[in-house]
């Protein structure tokens, strides 16, 4: 999958651990864990909203799509 | 709903306890009232339940020895069928029912079945055979076959739908 997950960058931005970003999100560690390590196959539109709302960023800040990677993985 | 639910499972794991402990018995039973028919012959008018396959004996006692394990193997494949839906029912009560676990049980479950149907059709085929043959008193003795409607509705459910649950379920588990 082309999407990338830039939770980590924005986490590192605001200063926050996956703890603290887990408790005010409301999402188990297990579950910002996979997203964060992009294994994630989906994200629910809440959850998306709840950590935008917490790192105070936008949903781009948080997801981009990486076409030169899909180029990639289509060779 | 979930209550309902669990309550239903619960009554058909009873349900499949009591056929796997029928059947189990009544496989012993036939294969004990067997082995005494082969010393005391007049054993073969009165097997389990009743069964009298004493014209049989009579006509050729490899016939009736062939005719009496069939009818001890599918009563030990029903035992295991039903020992299979307990251990399905067990697993579907542990958790989501759309594992690899609960599916592998499935399909181990519809192989069995078609064993089961085709030994029970053997065994209708030689009846006919000795009937034909002139051995008197087997005519209502053949089993019923129809069970292979169930076999291919169940694995059209375990191909299709359980591996789509699963797909559905492993992409829910990855949904954030």
């Amino acid at each position: 999958m082309a999407i990338i997950v830039n939770l980590d960058v924005m986490m590192a931005k605001r200063k926050m651990s996956l703890n603290e970003l887990s408790e005010k999100v409301g999402i188990s560690l297990a579950n910002l864990s996979v997203l964060k390590t992009g294994k994630a196959k989906a994200i629910r539109f809440t959850t998306l909203d709840a950590i935008c709302r917490v790192l105070n960023c936008q949903p781009g800040d948080i997801l981009e799509y990486g076409a030169g990677d899909q180029a990639e993985d289509d060779d | 709903m979930k209550k309902n639910t669990n309550t239903v499972i619960i009554f058909l794991t009873v349900f499949a306890w009591v056929a796997f402990v029928g059947y189990m018995v009544e496989g012993g039973a036939l294969l004990w009232t067997y082995i005494m028919s082969l010393i005391w012959p007049e054993t073969a008018a009165d097997l389990y339940k009743g069964l009298n396959m004493s014209t049989v004996h009579d006509y050729n006692l490899i016939f009736y020895s062939t005719t009496i394990i069939l009818l001890v193997v599918l009563s030990a494949l029903k035992a295991d069928i039903a020992y299979k839906v307990i251990q399905l029912l067990t697993r579907i009560r542990e958790g989501s029912p759309f594992r690899k676990e609960v599916t592998k049980n499935i399909d181990t479950i519809c192989n069995k079945m078609l064993t089961l149907w085709i030994m029970t059709v053997a065994y209708n085929l030689q009846l006919k055979w000795l009937t034909d043959r002139g051995v008197a008193g087997l005519e209502n003795k053949s089993l019923s076959i129809e069970f292979i409607l169930v076999v291919m509705i169940l694995y059209v459910f375990a191909q299709v739908i359980m591996k789509r649950g699963m797909e559905i379920e492993s992409e829910n588990e990855l949904t954030v």
